[in-house]
């Protein structure tokens, strides 16, 4: 079968099925529309699977069928269709590249090992002149429609140089292919430069395609926030059932209802329901929050325990979820694209070469030379003065760097960022899971009554269990000790309080502060003090008892990961500001901003507010870093100079970040920036080398050697210092791997 | 005026009626779908005519369901 006439396959939630006949009369319906091959209905899901062939129908026909036989199909906006279709349009680019890039070095290879071994043969000359005009043409083409661009406007970037330096040479080499005996007949030598010409194109085509692949990836980090986007939510009708609608058909006021497990569709407040939901997505806090009637839920927040009954007061883009997917995408699209070191340099480059290229010639013709020699002496300033070791300078540079921090778990995707990280001012990190471990862990315990090992096994049993994170520190760290568990199996819950079980001598519980009142349990000075103590220390408390006898206070906190304070000393020891954004209460930041000794606190900030306080302090001329692991700083990552994820963290911040360390630890931070001051310095070397190249192999292009020596730009002289050049550059680039 | 349909439940109903509703009021129709028949009468107070009860017919037939008069 031809791809396109492939068959798509689909499954959308059918409204109004009440019986098999139903289910029938939908199946029947769908299964007749021209186009459909297959039509299958879910009753038990209340769905419909149908296969179609895309050149004769689509799911919207399919849709408005349904709906005349009286059934409604959901089928889902086409915002996803089009995200899905740019983003196969941007695979389809980058496929194209790829395979631009390895055509180009398939060519170059052999052609750069004929031409510079000497080697020869009949024809050799028109054989080389082919081969490279297919890299430049089909290869890089795109090139010589920038180049010009940019010439025209006066602003000579990467590819004016290119475009330039690739002409001249090709046509330079074709003049001498044609006519191999006019310079000879003169008196003067000439040769081939092929080769410089295709390997031009291939090195800069390579550094494009690494770029490409950095600018999809950003673009992912949108569509997983809009993954976090129910599309459908089950809408409780004012007669007590429940249909299945698309959030576009909701409108405040409506109510819905989240099960267990699924993420919250809108904005709204909770009616109906008890249950604790995970917002760690939004406000970057580890713990899940109890939400009970009248408390306020987000679009995108995950609900973990109980159904809940939600009214709605915002959907889509009005949802705090929807403005940061749209402050997200207006961040990447706003960022002023940085400008490369070699554009850069090309700006100055360009018309220096051409202006020297222009004196030379006018130079010869005052001083009476020949106009044969003017303009081979013009030319051969063009041709050895735009040589491969200015385009070898900053990519390879940049690619061993980005090997380098692959080797230390630190993921480079964007080149920009590796350029930029050298030259930072300020780094803002957020506090959960960044600087801290993300997890809540028991820190200390007081015993009202001593420990006993009976007790540990009963809180061990109690809290096994739970998947509450704070239950969780609490089983590790009771397993820690030597207990013997026991087995009982009706363990009760109060939701939003904590456990009960009923064994031997009484009521054992373990939960919060409201859990110890329900239980009647009195709180002596002693441990009230201690708990005051801890809570104004930002710790979480949790308390333990039997009936109404206090047994013991486990005090829990969100630990400082170990390397924090060191990574934070670094920046300071470079003078870097250092400041820390969370999403947390006031109280439990500045306990940790103390603990590593951050004077610069912003606490209690909506993803919004990250965003605004990384742009104010970009506006002051910072260059900012922004370090984060969590959804809820994807804005702020976008909105920063260079942005850093921790791959222990979301999907979402690590396609938001141009860089990602892997494994989660911070000292990779002050490596990273090391490793970006080393790239840099190694760059600029690079550009010293070629320019060195230049700086000998212009004025015997321009025929400075004739009058004294009669020298014209010997072509062994010229190829042996291209070639020198050339290796100065990689090794140079290479020796960026051994440094420390 | 009567038909024999095979609507088994208030969902069949309403489908049915949706699908009529630009034919004829579908509160003029009744269901009875204890009836052996699963009926669907006419209860309108305008007399319905031939033509309009047979595009009721079609109707219901295009939607997907089986109807017969009685």
């Amino acid at each position: 079968m031809a791809k396109n006439d492939e068959v798509k396959r689909g499954t959308f939630p059918v409204n109004g099925m009440m019986c098999a006949v139903c289910a029938g009369v939908v199946e029947k319906t769908a299964g007749e529309v021209e186009g459909v091959t297959e039509a299958a209905v879910n009753f038990a899901a209340m769905s419909l699977t149908i296969a179609w062939n895309p050149k004769s129908t689509d799911p919207q026909i399919v849709s408005q069928a349904i709906a005349k036989a009286g059934f409604e199909m959901i089928v889902e906006d086409d915002e996803d269709d089009a995200i899905a279709l740019q983003e196969q349009q941007e695979q389809t680019l980058y496929r194209q590249m790829r395979r631009k890039v390895w055509t180009a070095w398939a060519i170059t290879l052999p052609l750069s090992v004929v031409c510079m071994s000497g080697l020869t043969f009949p024809g050799h000359g028109w054989a080389m002149m082919l081969l490279s005009l297919v890299v430049m043409v089909v290869c890089g083409g795109h090139f010589y429609v920038s180049g010009e661009k940019n010439a025209l406007r006066l602003t000579p970037n990467m590819d004016t140089l290119v475009a330039l330096s690739t002409i001249v040479s090709f046509l330079f080499s074709l003049f001498n292919t044609i006519f191999p005996d006019y310079w000879h007949s003169k008196g003067l030598d000439s040769a081939l430069y092929y080769e410089a010409s295709a390997m031009i194109v291939a090195f800069v085509l390579t550094g494009k395609l690494m770029e490409t692949r950095a600018r999809h990836s950003t673009g992912s980090a949108i569509r997983s926030l809009m993954g976090l986007q129910p599309k459908l939510a089950t809408q409780l009708l004012d007669d007590g059932t429940t249909r299945v609608s698309k959030l576009s058909t909701l409108r405040p006021g409506d109510r819905i209802i989240v099960a267990p497990g699924d993420r919250i569709a809108v904005d709204g407040i909770v009616d109906d329901g008890h249950s604790s939901v995970d917002e760690s997505m939004l406000t970057g806090e580890s713990l899940p929050i109890d939400k009970g009637v009248r408390s306020v839920v987000s679009a995108g927040t995950l609900n973990i325990s109980n159904p809940l009954t939600v009214r709605v007061q915002q959907v889509g883009r009005n949802t705090l979820l929807g403005q940061i997917i749209d402050s997200v995408k207006s961040a990447q699209g706003s960022k002023a694209p940085v400008q490369r070191i070699v554009d850069k340099v090309s700006a100055v480059f360009v018309p220096i070469v051409v202006g020297l290229s222009v004196v030379t010639f006018c130079a010869w013709l005052a001083l009476g030379g020949e106009l044969s020699l003017a303009v081979l002496s013009a030319v051969s300033v063009l041709v050895i003065a735009c040589p491969c070791a200015l385009g070898l300078a900053t990519p390879t540079a940049i690619m061993v760097g980005i090997g380098k921090g692959a080797q230390h778990h630190v993921m480079i995707k964007d080149a920009t960022a590796l350029e930029q990280l050298a030259h930072i001012d300020l780094v803002a990190i957020d506090k959960t899971g960044t600087l801290t471990e993300g997890q809540p862990m028991v820190t200390d315990v007081m015993w009202v009554e001593g420990q006993q090992t009976e007790s540990l096994s009963i809180i061990h049993l109690l809290e096994r269990g739970s998947s509450h994170p704070l239950a969780k520190a609490i089983c590790n760290w009771a397993e820690q000790y030597d207990f013997s568990p026991i087995e009982i199996t009706d363990i009760d819950h109060a939701a939003g309080l904590g456990v009960f079980a009923t064994i031997d001598s009484g009521r054992h519980w373990i939960g919060s502060q409201a859990m110890a009142e329900m239980m009647h349990c009195t709180v002596d000075s002693t441990a009230r003090a201690y708990i005051d103590a801890s809570l104004a220390a930002g710790k979480g408390v949790v308390l333990y008892g039997c009936d109404d006898r206090l047994m013991a206070v486990f005090a829990l906190s969100d630990r400082l990961k170990d390397d924090a304070k060191h990574a934070v000393d670094y920046l300071r020891k470079e003078n870097i500001e250092v400041a820390l954004l969370t999403g947390d209460n006031r109280l439990t930041a500045e306990v940790v901003a103390e603990e590593c000794d951050i004077n610069e606190v912003e606490a209690q900030m909506l993803p919004a507010a990250k965003r605004d306080y990384i742009a104010s302090r970009r506006n002051e001329g910072k260059r900012v870093a922004m370090i984060g692991d969590g959804v809820n700083d994807s804005v702020a990552l976008a909105e920063a100079d260079v942005s850093i994820a921790m791959g222990t963290g979301s999907d979402i911040a690590m396609n938001a970040a141009q860089v990602t360390i892997i494994d989660g630890r911070l000292s990779r931070l002050p490596f990273a920036i090391r490793l970006s001051r080393q790239t840099i310095r190694t760059i600029r070397q690079n550009l010293f080398w070629a320019f060195l190249y230049n700086v000998i192999g212009i004025p015997v292009a321009a025929g400075l050697l004739y009058p004294s020596l009669g020298i014209m730009l010997n072509p062994m002289i010229a190829s042996a210092a291209m070639a020198f050049s050339s290796v100065c550059v990689v090794s140079n680039s290479l020796r960026l791997k051994y440094k420390k | 005026m009567k038909f024999k349909t095979n609507a088994m439940c208030m969902g069949c109903v309403a489908a049915i009626r949706r699908s009529i509703s630009d034919i004829t009021n579908p509160a003029d129709w009744e269901f009875d779908l204890n009836s052996d028949d699963k009926t669907m009468s006419y209860i309108g107070s305008e007399p319905l005519s031939d033509d309009v009860a047979d595009q009721v017919e079609n109707a219901i037939r295009v939607a997907g369901f089986k109807i017969s008069r009685l």
